[in-house]
């Protein structure tokens, strides 16, 4: 197989290496269109990200360590000894680093979707600068599909890591969908704003924003399409809302009180109190009144949630490992067939020549009215003869990794031994018989 | 047609809801999506087969399958999985099915083991119209509310896990509370109305052909009974009068009710004593 890959990622680098390997999409671009001027290059891709800067090639012949870590260096401006704790792997081992990749199986936070979105970007950047050939074409589409598959077929992407989006878990578990639900969120600060974002992005929109400072609040709540209320907020507001947010820095709490708590028991709907803040904002006993449908989490909950949801990560990425295997056994298959493929076309162009020479020939000893049934009958019958070498040649190089035979249908159907096509179609095969 | 309908049809239909069950016993353990997509579509095909099953048992004898015990239970079994189909084409999440399962599997053994061939038919009002009306309804309003119940199930367990702070299986894979309670209302009012209908066709089945039977009385009052406490439970979930948990508390129990008087009257109506 021709494919190989060099790279930097967090584990094998520390960040200060990385921050100067990575590229941005300007350098990337003079990278691709650069290396791929080059001898030995048939295919380019870079992938690169806060965590790793990956470079796949497709080479005519493999090269040396030291010749790829060169190319790395070009590329990336990294010294010599930089990427002496780069990783070089080639053929499948680089294609399974490739669908573990996607996958976000090699991702610092495991499962993490970023990466996927980031490796389409690498694709299409590569591809449309037209720096990929059908191999690379073929692994980055394979390692994107693995990804997409592996993540649906396993829970390695499910569950929230970080408290902000547990927040948002714990309500989507309680509501289901937050779709018209009405949040007051108390605080503007960074937490705050963070949670308020996780839950926007899963369709909240009717937002009260309360803060000790109004300007604050005002900036949030233009963010957000909501409206600013009082601080600490009303009990109406408390009321109003199906789930509260409070991150604030104040050091008594400041949701509670009597009021609250009488607002609390009049409602009859669940209510979701996240308390985000250290001291905590909102009075546990909050929890205890209203209808029995009043939920109340703190910041401990989420970070026991986190760990449970990562645990869970860990477990099922096990079996991922065991799927992406499936994937990378498809691409070798694939490849093992493919390298018959120029022996195929040159095949098809041969036969297709004869057959249209036959029937210039021969057309005159037909009726014109059977020239379309001759056309038909000619057609099948190269489609026949043909079908069969393929389907031979492709087992022989897929089940024995055997290239001769494809080798001598080329010698055999060249009308020239000296014809270039001929030439070419040899020569590939004779590189892909040394990999 | 007797063997293919009221055996190989039916053994089949059996071991194709075993295996779905099995792959929904997989999926309760570890997600995947197209297993998932899969199962769903195994599920609606066994609807439709099951349909087809019923109308074809009909046709043959002029008659629901109701005939018998065993046909009671496997048109209950029937029943219970197409109310979880409409039941949940109101939801997104799809892996609480494994309990309904569990029911449809085990109704429609004991319905193959009881034997479904009606033989000697024990009575000549289980034959008429009214009684295909009363326990269609009956027994639709059955599936719905043993549903019910298992939904029910389902927020009391999420409930829990949710307030101990349990982070485990069962609450990444239940439905939300949400959606728990959107079903166990659906199907609360829903079966409320079927068994409120089929009280009523009853009346008006009784009045047309009169009967004394003790039993008939003692299956009445149990029936009312259960359509009040519906009723009442309908009317406390408008109104909002308990909490959604205790609603739930509230559904667990009449489901269970619910349970015992259909036993009770299965084994009532199927011991002779039926005019």
């Amino acid at each position: 197989m021709r494919l190989e890959l060099i790279g930097l990622n967090h584990r094998t680098s520390p960040l200060e290496v990385r921050e100067r390997a990575a590229l941005s999409p300007a350098q990337i671009d003079e990278a691709l269109h650069d290396l791929h001027d080059g001898a030995n290059l048939e295919g380019v891709a870079i992938l690169s990200t806060c965590n790793r800067t990956e470079l796949y090639v497709s080479p005519r012949q493999h090269h040396e360590p030291d010749e790829l870590r060169r190319l790395y260096c070009r590329i990336t401006g990294l010294g010599e000894a930089d990427v002496q704790s780069a990783y070089l792997l080639r053929d499948d081992e680089a294609m399974r680093h490739l669908v573990r990749v996607a996958a976000g199986l090699d991702s610092q936070l495991l499962g993490e979707v970023q990466i996927l979105g980031q490796l389409k970007d690498a694709f299409t950047r590569a591809h449309d600068a037209g720096a990929t050939n059908n191999i690379l074409n073929k692994a980055l589409l394979r390692a994107i599909e693995a990804g997409k598959d592996l993540r649906n077929r396993t829970g390695i992407s499910q569950g929230a890591v970080s408290v902000a989006s547990a927040a948002v878990q714990m309500a989507q578990r309680i509501f289901g969908s937050l779709e018209g639900r009405r949040v007051l969120l108390v605080g503007a600060g960074e937490t705050a704003r963070l949670a308020a974002n996780h839950l926007k992005g899963v369709g909240v929109a009717d937002w009260r924003v309360a803060n000790r400072t109004a300007a604050n609040a005002q900036v949030v709540a233009d963010l957000l399409g909501g409206r600013v209320v009082g601080f600490p907020p009303a009990a109406a507001d408390v009321e109003w809302a199906d789930l509260v947010v409070s991150a604030t820095s104040a050091s008594e709490p400041v949701i509670g009180g009597p009021e609250t708590l009488a607002a609390v028991r009049r409602r009859k709907r669940p209510l979701l109190l996240l308390d985000l803040a250290v001291p905590r904002d909102i009075d546990p006993g909050l929890a205890l009144a209203g209808h029995g449908d009043v939920y109340l989490y703190t910041v401990d909950d989420f970070d026991e949630l986190v760990a449970a949801n990562l645990e869970t990560r860990e477990r099922e990425a096990r079996r991922a490992e065991h799927l992406a295997e499936k994937h990378v056994a498809e691409f070798s298959a694939w490849y093992r067939e493919n390298r018959v493929a120029p022996t195929i076309q040159q095949l098809h162009a041969v036969l297709e020549e004869l057959r249209a020479q036959e029937i210039r020939r021969n057309q005159k000893r037909f009726r014109p009215e059977d020239h379309e049934q001759l056309e038909k009958f000619s057609r099948a019958l190269i489609r026949k003869v043909e079908g069969l070498i393929a389907t031979n040649l492709r087992q022989a190089s897929l089940e024995e990794d055997d290239l001769s035979m494809a080798s001598a249908v080329v010698k055999v159907m060249a009308r020239e031994a000296q014809d270039a096509e001929v030439q070419q179609v040899l020569e590939k095969l004779r590189q892909e018989g040394t990999h | 047609m007797d063997q293919l309908l009221y055996r190989v049809l039916p053994q089949t239909l059996l071991l194709l809801f075993g295996a779905l069950l099995g792959i929904w016993g997989i999926l309760v353990r570890r997600a995947d999506l197209g297993l998932e997509k899969a199962a769903v579509r195994i599920g609606w095909i066994g609807a439709a087969c099951l349909l087809a099953w019923l109308v074809a048992v009909t046709a043959l004898q002029r008659q629901l399958p109701m005939l018998s015990p065993g046909q009671l239970a496997f048109f209950l079994g029937s029943l219970v999985w197409l109310g979880q189909c409409y039941a949940q084409r109101h939801v997104d999440q799809r892996l609480f099915a494994v309990l309904p399962l569990v029911g449809v599997a085990g109704l429609m053994a004991f319905g193959l083991a009881m034997g479904l061939r009606p033989g000697e038919v024990p009575t000549k009002s289980l034959l008429s119209a009214g009684a295909a009306v009363h326990v269609t309804m009956s027994l639709a309003g059955v599936a719905l509310l043993l549903g019910c119940g298992v939904y029910a199930s389902g927020h009391v367990i999420l409930d829990w896990h949710i307030r101990r702070r349990r982070f485990d299986a069962w609450f990444q894979r239940l439905p939300s509370l949400g959606d728990l309670d959107r079903l166990r209302r659906l199907t609360l009012v829903t079966g409320w109305a079927l068994v409120t209908a089929s009280l009523l066709s009853a009346l008006v089945w009784t009045r047309v052909r009169p009967s004394a039977e003790p039993t008939v009385i003692s299956h009445l009052h149990p029936m009312v009974l259960l359509a009040v406490i519906l009723a009442v439970l309908v009317v406390a979930d408008r109104q909002r009068w308990l909490s959604a948990h205790r609603l739930a508390v509230g559904c667990v129990v009449m489901s269970g009710l619910v349970l015992a008087l259909l036993t009770v009257s299965v084994v009532e109506i199927f011991a002779g004593r039926f005019a």
